[in-house]
Formats: structure tokens, C-alpha cells, sequence
């Protein structure tokens, strides 16, 4: 039987901790009432644990309270809203020139319809002081928020997230951070590094299930409208969606076992310490760096520093044949272009797209020696 | 007759006044209520004995929890 080794964690962690899964399970037969609506007992249980989700995030974030926690379907509309509802109108903002498609995506469509104009930042090869030089220099007088991805989902560049917090608050603007690669591999203060919207997740770096997401408000971040409505369990008579936090934007009934299944893999990743996971993952990422150095077939496309995710091309096979040989020796990464058009143009890889590979606190230093195995056989045999 | 209503809100907000009052050592509960005062509908809040209605007033008041008082 193949060995299987999984190196897509940057797409969404695998495996779960067994405590996630087995807690989602324990919910769907114990506890799965409606959050938020009746008040029967199932229902209060059911509200009681999507408020212990909003707590945890609250605790791991250092957010200001359990109500500025919102649960969304994942970071791309969570993403959305902060990008739509809480950026002035008609005003400009800036964002990095490595951002995914949702941020990209969004910031366009609001420009296309006239809502804002936008401008990238340089985002070098993670140098502050580069960055901000060119953060000031496309500062205009009605940029009013700085929309940005704390780490590239394509290469290991991550950007200096405290020191840009510090520049936005510094000229009255939002920061709106997409965490989804950074969240669960670093640890992450919402007051240390001064952001007022913290968008991601569960299902990456956290360790939770697929289908969820969150956006973190900061205290005195105030929104100038909503984008989805409907029922939200409180004043149903009320032609419009509540004013307050978080119900206002969450209409629809919340995933009561994504709720259970957060708490557990948050729980997880306190009890690791976010420290170890961070030296872990430096250290597998260093063995994984080794091993693709030792092959001159195989380009490193952004290898800025010490986090777990590279690209790669080679000059003997299309990102996709590798990635079909690599599967079937039971290697799983991913192929193409990651939804991150303005990376690749930074990376020069928009025309072939690149082999991702991406470490989990999962992985073993035993998974990196199979890959070397098995590029071995590409590459050399 | 010896309870008392405080009308709060959405069921995030009812759980967060039933923790802050529990930290206090005052026992309550997350209650379902009609009793908004705008009449808006569905609205959550949390019901505790009467004799703990001042300390349960001055503790949400700490918070900054906003509520509508109801004696049943």
C-alpha cells in the first residue's frame, strides 16, 4: 500500500485532531438545537456553545469581547462584509500585491461600481521599512483603510503586520487583516498589532471544520451597512437587521457543530502552545527547503523566510504532471495558480502557475524524507 | 411573583449579562421574553429573583449591557 502524506495544508489542514471531530459528533447527536432562536433546552445549549466559540476566538485573538466575534460561512465572507460594509464609502485604500482573490475580488468589484479606488503596496521581500516607505508614498488624503493578507497562501512570504497596524492607526485609517494564512501558524494580537477587522477560517491553520469563518471586530470600528439579511432571532418584527453586534451580520442559523468542533481545535493549538507550533514548523520547514535545494530541476519561487508554504516550478514537468506524479506515490499538494493572481505577477508565475507545497503542525520531519525519496526518483533515476 | 425580567436583547447578549451576574455569585437564567420595549418581537433576556434586582441592576449597568425591566 502507498504511503500518503499530506502537504496541502495552506488549502485546509488534514488531519483534525480527534477531539474536533468526535466533539462535532458528540454535538449532532447531543446538542444540536437551533442557536439563537427557541429557548428550549436544546436551543439554549446550542446558543450557549456557538458563545463559547465566540469566547475562545476572543481569547486566542485578544479581541474585545465575545460580541465582536462573528461567525461567517468561511474568510472569504467574512472578507466581504468588512471590505463592503465598514470601508467609507467612495474612499481609497491600499492593498499588498500579494492578495487572494477575496480580497482582490471585493476591492475590484467595489471599485468597478464606483465605491472606492484602490491602489497595491510593495510588499518586497517582507521589509518593513520598504514597505511602509511605500505604504506613505501611496497614502492619499482619503485612504481610509489598508486591506491585507498576513501571510502569502503562495510562497512563505509574510507581511510585518504590527508595524502596518501601527501606520493605519497612526493616520485614522482601518486595518482589515486576512489571517487565513497566518492565523494558527503564529500567534496573533488584534491590540498589539492594532487591527480593526480580523478576517479567517476555522478549517486552516486553526484546525477546525470546512464551512466556517470569522470576522473580528475591534472596539470602536463602527459598519455603514450590512450585506446579507434575514432572520436573526432577535426582534423579528423589525422590518431591518439588528444594529448590534454580531447578530447584525448574521442572518440565517449559525453551524452549532462548526461552533463545538472550533472550541475543541482551539483548545488544541492553547494547549500545544503556539509557540512550539511555531518552532515546529520552522524547523520541518527548514528540512523541507534542504531537500528541494538539493535538486537543480526545481525552482523556489518567493522564499522569503520561515514559514511552511513554497512554490515551485521545474524545468522537466508542468506543475500539474508533477502534481499527478506526486500523487500517485501518495504525495497530495496542489497545482495552478492558488487563486492569487497579483502573487504569481509579483513571483513571475502567472503564466505557469506553480506546485504548492505547505506544511501542518501534522507533518513529520519521516514525510519529509518520503518526498525527498520520491523526487529522488523523479528527479535522478 | 418574587422573579424579575431583564429584557436584553439577542441570546448573545442574554449569556453575556447570566455570566457577569454568575461571576457575582447571582444566580440567573437566559429567558425568552416579548416584553422589548418596542415591541420588535423575539427577544432575549435573563430572569433572576427579585431579591437580587438592585445588585443585578448595578452589575449590567458595569457591563454596559443595555436592558428593559420586567416584574412578574
Amino acid at each position: 500500500m502507498t504511503r500518503t502524506v499530506y502537504f496541502d495544508n495552506a488549502a485546509t489542514t488534514f488531519p483534525k485532531p480527534e477531539c474536533v471531530s468526535y466533539e462535532m459528533y458528540k454535538c449532532m447527536h447531543e446538542y444540536c438545537g437551533n442557536p439563537g432562536r427557541g429557548s428550549n433546552f436544546l436551543a439554549m445549549k446550542a446558543s450557549e456553545t456557538v458563545y463559547n466559540a465566540r469566547c475562545s476566538l476572543k481569547d486566542f485573538f485578544n479581541a474585545p469581547s465575545a460580541e465582536n466575534v462573528i461567525f461567517t460561512f468561511n474568510a472569504t465572507y467574512a472578507l466581504n462584509i468588512a471590505i463592503k460594509c465598514f470601508i467609507m464609502p467612495h474612499s481609497h485604500i491600499l492593498i499588498s500585491d500579494i492578495e487572494h482573490n477575496a480580497v482582490y475580488r471585493p476591492v475590484v468589484s467595489q471599485a468597478v461600481h464606483g465605491r472606492l479606488s484602490f491602489d497595491h503596496f510593495l510588499t518586497f521581500d517582507g521589509n518593513a521599512d520598504k514597505i511602509l516607505d511605500d505604504i506613505r508614498k501611496k497614502t492619499r488624503r482619503n485612504t481610509k483603510a489598508i486591506v491585507c493578507t498576513a501571510a502569502s497562501n503562495i510562497c512563505n512570504l509574510r507581511l510585518p503586520i504590527q508595524k502596518i497596524g501601527q501606520y493605519a492607526k497612526d493616520h485614522g485609517m482601518l486595518f482589515i487583516v486576512d489571517a487565513s494564512q497566518l492565523a494558527g501558524h503564529t500567534a496573533i494580537d488584534m491590540q498589539n498589532s492594532c487591527i480593526s477587522i480580523l478576517c479567517g477560517p476555522f478549517h486552516k491553520g486553526l484546525y477546525g471544520p470546512q464551512g466556517g469563518g470569522f470576522m473580528i471586530v475591534n472596539k470602536n470600528v463602527e459598519a455603514y451597512s450590512t450585506l446579507i439579511e434575514g432572520g436573526s432571532g432577535v426582534n423579528s418584527l423589525d422590518m431591518r437587521m439588528p444594529h448590534t453586534l454580531p447578530e447584525m451580520f448574521e442572518a440565517g442559523t449559525l453551524s452549532t457543530p462548526g461552533a463545538a468542533g472550533l472550541i475543541k481545535a482551539l483548545e488544541y493549538l492553547s494547549t500545544a502552545d503556539m509557540n512550539n507550533i511555531e518552532r515546529y514548523e520552522k524547523r520541518l520547514s527548514a528540512m523541507l527547503r534542504e531537500v528541494f535545494t538539493k535538486y537543480n530541476q526545481i525552482c523556489i519561487h518567493g522564499d522569503y523566510n520561515d514559514g511552511g508554504v513554497f512554490s515551485l516550478t521545474s524545468e522537466t514537468h508542468s506543475p500539474e504532471e508533477l502534481a499527478c506524479i506526486l500523487d500517485s506515490n501518495g504525495i497530495m499538494i496542489r497545482s495552478g495558480h492558488h487563486c492569487a493572481p497579483l502573487c504569481h505577477k509579483k513571483l513571475k508565475t502567472a503564466k505557469t502557475g506553480t506546485v504548492r507545497f505547505s506544511l501542518g503542525i501534522f507533518n513529520t520531519e519521516s514525510d519529509i524524507d518520503y518526498l525527498d525519496s520520491v523526487l529522488k526518483k523523479i528527479f535522478i533515476s | 411573583m418574587n422573579k424579575c425580567v431583564f429584557s436584553i436583547g439577542s441570546v448573545t447578549h442574554a449569556i453575556k449579562a447570566q455570566r457577569a451576574l454568575s461571576e457575582h455569585s447571582i444566580p440567573s437564567k437566559v429567558v425568552k421574553t416579548n416584553n422589548d420595549r418596542h415591541n420588535r418581537g423575539c427577544t432575549y433576556g435573563i430572569e433572576t429573583e427579585l431579591v437580587y434586582k438592585s445588585n443585578a441592576v448595578r452589575l449590567l449597568d458595569m457591563y454596559g449591557i443595555g436592558y428593559v425591566i420586567n416584574n412578574n
